[in-house]
């Protein structure tokens, strides 16, 4: 598949990994539904890998959400900082710990419902627009091989 | 003005009518045409999603009429990816609506497809040929999850029934390969050594001041990918021995990629030809290919003896105008292990350099006379040449022989390429028949 076709469907994956999870959310907000803690799990084990600085891994597919260079790319492009992502993975461990049922547990998930939906946004906006994706950091690319 | 709910009905509706007219599409190009068993896979795939996709939005509808009106944004993500996926969906289909039997070498994709099959867990394994607008080869993931078993490769479509050029497909089901190993439960030894070499030499190459973690993706996916491409061609080349370097060198000639200046080049996606190529000639002598055709008076066999000579010191990957040398020196600490994992997943290609020692001339001389190597056939299968000896010794004759063949014709000459472009499309097609004829041979066996 050409590499803009390729790039393109990896934003569609990460828009999809959103709704799997805004969706649930609003069904618990909405009182329809329980706290979805397997999908905050899988959020979590994510949002975990990206803050540890290896969200890729050898040897292993990045079909999964938040694993290939687009989609770690969008998520800063989104979430401008370190802390803002800290304070995504934040809220989900706050939300698993506390089980659901209170007041404070329905507005983190509201809090973590629109962090999501700003990120699906502009997930959804990448896979519209055939651009290149932004290149990595070079100056730090070549700080750290020191041949800058 | 249209309300929220008004304008998400209007746009289901359209979503509704797409798939349905994709779906109506594939049923009548089933009708019309012969598919592979692969092909018809996908097809009834794509009727199952278009089944999917249409109760869906049609529940969506279902669901806003009874929601209030604020919730109407969420469901209209919901119909944008639906949307979404249909529109990478759409591409692919044209593709495989084309690729029908009269438009493909399906020898050569029953060979693959057996090939594949020989790897442990792979057993089930069929290839879906997409025939692309593009004048390049690439593996394909549709992300429409089609059956696991399937693997998709994009073929040029004006190269379709041809047969050397697509020898170079062997490559791209490499790819299939490898993200199979990299999805089984059970990674072998061979495997799991080979991602630690890739780990190791990551963090040999940055310390802790590489953070971001988009560079470091973006870092470790240069060296994966590069992996992955040794490994495609370290595949291809165990399966069909020299006849995947010829194609290779062909195929990249036709596109322009073998230009001097270049070979020495690594980029973001490929590491560079010298390096593909000295890995290749490594393989082939090990496996006892190179002794039988270094010798060949082809332009092919010395360049691929002078590029793959090119000197470690002058490869470079250069990215964003800066040399980046530690991402070669990281990547050759790696090459081995790709060579270890290739041996692992194909035992069963060590010996094909012996067939083709033995039969190479008599498989020649069938040609030479301009008959189909099937005569050489027998119905006890150790002693007929087998496929890759015919298909090696065709690619030998296309690059040595042909000018021998045309003397002997009248009116024919070598030098007059409408009259060469005849005889290669006649040597295809008869090294096609052997191979048929090989494949039914041993299909009658295995039923006696």
């Amino acid at each position: 598949m050409p590499t803009d076709l390729q790039t393109r469907t990896q934003y569609l994956a990460l828009a999809e990994f959103c709704q799997s999870i805004i969706w649930p959310l609003c069904d618990y907000v909405e009182g329809t539904a329980s706290l979805p803690t397997a999908t905050l799990e899988k959020m979590r084990a994510a949002l975990q890998s990206v803050t540890s600085g290896d969200p890729y891994r050898f040897g292993q597919r990045t079909a999964a959400a938040l694993g290939s260079y687009e989609q770690v790319r969008t998520l800063e492009e989104v979430w401008k900082t370190p802390e803002q992502i800290n304070s995504a993975l934040e809220l989900t461990v706050a939300l698993l710990d506390d089980g659901g049922g209170t007041a404070d547990t329905t507005s983190k998930a509201k809090m973590l419902i629109d962090l999501f939906l700003k990120l699906q946004a502009t997930a959804l906006w990448n896979f519209e627009q055939p651009k290149r994706t932004t290149p990595p950091d070079i100056w730090e690319l070549c700080k750290a091989l020191k041949t800058a | 003005m249209q309300s929220a709910q008004d304008s998400l009905i209007h746009e289901a509706t359209s979503l509704f009518r797409l798939v349905e007219s994709i779906d109506i599409f594939v049923a009548e190009h089933e009708n019309l045409f012969s598919y592979t068993e692969a092909t018809q896979a996908f097809f009834l795939h794509i009727h199952d999603q278009a089944a999917v996709t249409r109760n869906s939005v049609s529940d969506i509808i279902e669901k806003l009429a009874q929601a209030p009106e604020h919730a109407a944004p969420r469901y209209r993500r919901e119909l944008i990816i639906h949307k979404d996926r249909w529109r990478t969906l759409h591409t692919y289909i044209k593709p495989a609506t084309d690729a029908h039997t009269l438009n493909l070498p399906s020898p050569l994709i029953q060979m693959a497809t057996e090939d594949l099959r020989r790897i442990p867990g792979m057993e089930g394994t069929a290839v879906v040929v997409l025939l692309t607008p593009e004048l390049m080869y690439y593996h394909n993931t549709p992300q429409s999850r089609p059956p696991s078993q399937l693997a998709f490769v994009e073929v040029p479509y004006s190269q379709g029934p041809s047969f050397f050029t697509n020898l170079t497909i062997y490559h791209e089901l490499g790819h299939y390969v490898y993200d199979s190993l990299a999805d089984s439960y059970n990674q072998s030894t061979a495997f799991t050594a080979l991602v630690a070499a890739m780990s190791r030499a990551f963090d040999d190459m940055f310390d802790e001041s590489l953070k971001t973690p988009s560079t470091r993706t973006w870092a470790k996916r240069v060296l994966d990918a590069w992996t992955k491409e040794v490994f495609c061609d370290l595949f291809a080349l165990r399966h069909l021995g020299p006849a995947f370097s010829f194609a290779l060198i062909d195929m990249l000639s036709l596109i322009g990629l073998m230009e001097e200046e270049t070979e020495v080049k690594f980029d973001a996606e490929h590491p560079a030809t010298a390096l593909r190529l000295r890995e290749q000639l490594t393989r082939l002598r090990d496996d006892g290919w190179w002794a039988e055709v270094q010798d060949l008076p082809s332009e092919h066999v010395s360049l691929i003896a002078r590029v793959a000579g090119k000197s470690e010191s002058d490869y470079f990957f250069e990215f964003a105008e800066k040399r980046l040398p530690a991402f070669t020196e990281a990547f050759l600490t790696i090459v081995p292990f790709i060579h270890a994992l290739v041996s692992d997943v194909t035992p069963h290609c060590k010996s094909a350099a012996e067939d083709f020692s033995r039969r190479r001339l008599e498989i020649e001389d069938c040609f030479l006379h301009g008959v189909v190597p099937s005569k050489l056939l027998a119905e006890g299968e150790a002693s007929s040449p087998t496929q890759v000896s015919m298909i090696n010794a065709a690619y030998c004759f296309y690059l040595t022989l042909l000018p021998k063949l045309m003397d002997k014709l009248e009116g024919q000459e070598s030098y007059n390429l409408i009259h060469r472009k005849k005889w290669i499309e006649k040597l295809e097609a008869w090294t096609m028949k052997g191979i048929e004829d090989h494949q039914l041979l041993t299909a009658t066996a295995a039923t006696q």
